[in-house]
């Protein structure tokens, strides 16, 4: 749904993107991951036709950013990280803008607004004044306005940046409820986020990306992890609950262990693949990349 | 296009009816007007609507370099500024429909209050018995288009900055210059020159005086038409320069 090859950024002497290429599937949440000033935004403003690649070729559904702009923004929903209202506006009125401004026929305005500002929970403040609503309120109007048009693909820009748990915990949700009919690409540095509401995620570092698949793929393998109780294990760890557990490199070692640890009395909790955390990965992925 | 640009000048609308600067100018227009009904009336009374619409219009033209950029200054620099800009233009909306829907508003708000202007006077005229309608029409009509171009002006100042002062300054400074640069240009040129008979006709006073007579001169309409279309079409340009970067 989204192809991206060989994208090159440039602003003045900087590179912002370094010749980036990575595809979205269509269908799927995929997370751009990437620490703050590692290029994501820019992509998204060339992803969303604000900007112009310097060289590369972008494509959202089969049509091209820069030769055919126009069919690209009709196909998208893109909310900008400030998500940025007319603040003096009503929900409705604002959403009604939104909506004929995208090509939605006038006598279908009212059902678009009404379907979108069911799906973001909004309808109960369709005649507030924007600018008196909460920040959760704006970032849901933002959305709202981002599929007021029934787009096939939607794209956030850090949908939860300045949210309260709460609320990240809402827009999370929705997020995700999106998903389920259409191609979602959501930036973002919050790893809990990507975990949460994500099965793809795109690494992206210094302009540069560092990784792209379904978000199980990111983290390596880390050995095999034998709980035990009532006997300790080599190099093991205890904890309060009267476990013991320890990593060990294969699954061979770990048998060899667990064998020793039912000769001396203990019993065998648990036996199992360790894996490290989005987190552990992402964090080796940039360190690597910076080294 | 029209549809689109229509929708963004609807929006417009609303923003300029909540904007007190908006009321600010109509203010100032119906207070002068009514100064000038009123301190005219002798003028008027005796019939001689020439001097009366001329008196008007000359102090209306020259409320514009203050008006216009008073209008305009926000247009796109506060779009800018808010960061609705890169929403608007995300959607599927040219740059140049962006432009022309943001003018049309001003324009708009803008044709009201030379209309306002119009206001005082008629009624003074109606009342005396001798209402020259006619007149009275072309006056407006010059009013509205000479104020195109300022407003034009000002759309272009507010695409080069997304500070609304510095574009209300830059506006200003742009009326002036089409205001006066033909006048300053003439005094160098001898009367039978060609540029000079072209910047006779170029001076928007001598085409408020135009209008103001009575008289309806199409060269004027073409060069006050052509003039705004170049200005919306260098505000177009400017907004379009981002996809340059």
């Amino acid at each position: 749904m989204i192809e991206v090859d060989r994208l090159v950024k440039r602003y003045g002497g900087h590179t912002a993107l370094d010749g980036i290429s990575f595809s979205v599937k269509g269908g799927s949440v995929t997370a751009f991951l990437g620490l703050n000033g590692a290029g994501k935004s820019t992509t998204l403003r060339v992803l969303s036709c604000f900007l112009p690649p310097t060289s590369g070729t972008v494509s959202v559904a089969g049509f091209d950013v820069v030769r055919q702009s126009e069919q690209v923004r009709r196909t998208i929903g893109y909310l900008p990280e400030s998500v940025p209202l007319h603040l003096e506006m009503k929900v409705g009125e604002y959403l009604s803008f939104r909506a004929r401004l995208k090509g939605v026929a006038a006598r279908d305005v009212a059902s678009a607004i009404a379907a979108a500002a069911s799906r973001c929970d909004v309808l109960d403040v369709l005649n507030a004044p924007i600018g008196s609503l909460s920040k959760g309120y704006r970032q849901r109007v933002g959305i709202a306005d981002a599929i007021v048009h029934r787009p096939k693909v939607l794209i956030l820009d850090e949908p939860t940046s300045g949210l309260d748990p709460a609320q990240r915990l809402q827009v999370r949700a929705l997020v995700r409820e999106l998903g389920a009919d259409r191609t979602v690409f959501v930036s973002t540095h919050i790893i809990p986020e990507v975990e949460a509401t994500c099965d793809t995620v795109v690494v992206i570092h210094r302009g540069r990306v560092l990784n792209a698949g379904p978000l199980q793929s990111m983290s390596r393998g880390g050995g095999v992890r034998l709980t035990v109780r009532g006997t300790d294990l080599p190099n093991g760890e205890s904890r309060s609950d009267g476990t013991s557990f320890a990593v060990f490199k294969d699954a061979e070692e770990a048998s060899s262990a667990a064998a020793r640890a039912l000769k001396a009395g203990g019993q065998i909790i648990e036996l199992a693949p360790e894996r490290e955390g989005l987190e552990v990965a992402f964090a080796r992925m940039t360190t690597g990349a910076d080294a | 296009m029209i549809g689109r640009s229509g929708i963004i000048a609807r929006r417009e609308l609303l923003a300029f009816a909540v904007t007190p600067v908006t009321w600010i100018t109509l203010g100032s227009a119906l207070a002068l007007s009514a100064w000038l009904a009123s301190g005219n009336a002798l003028v008027a009374s005796s019939g001689d609507l020439s001097g009366f619409t001329m008196l008007s219009c000359g102090i209306w033209l020259g409320m514009q370099m203050y008006l216009a950029p008073m209008l305009s200054m926000r247009l796109l620099s506060e779009e800018r500024r808010s960061g609705t800009f890169e929403a608007l233009v995300t959607a599927p909306v040219s740059d140049a429909e962006v432009v022309v829907g943001k003018f049309v508003a001003a324009w708009c708000v803008h044709a009201l209050g030379a209309t306002v202007v119009a206001l005082w006077p008629l009624i003074g005229l109606a009342a005396d018995g001798r209402p020259d309608a006619g007149q009275m029409f072309s006056a407006w009509l010059g009013l509205v288009g000479t104020s195109s171009i300022f407003l034009a002006a000002g759309t272009f100042a507010s695409s080069l900055t997304s500070s609304q002062m510095l574009a209300g300054f830059l506006a200003m400074a742009f009326c002036l210059l089409l205001r006066f640069l033909p006048s300053v240009v003439l005094q160098t040129l001898s009367e039978d020159h060609l540029l000079a008979r072209a910047l006779t006709k170029a001076s928007l006073e001598s085409q408020m005086r135009d209008a103001a007579r009575g008289i309806l001169d199409a060269v004027n309409i073409a060069y006050q038409l052509s003039v705004t279309a170049a200005l919306l079409l260098f505000a177009t340009r400017t907004l379009e320069s981002r996809r340059w970067q």
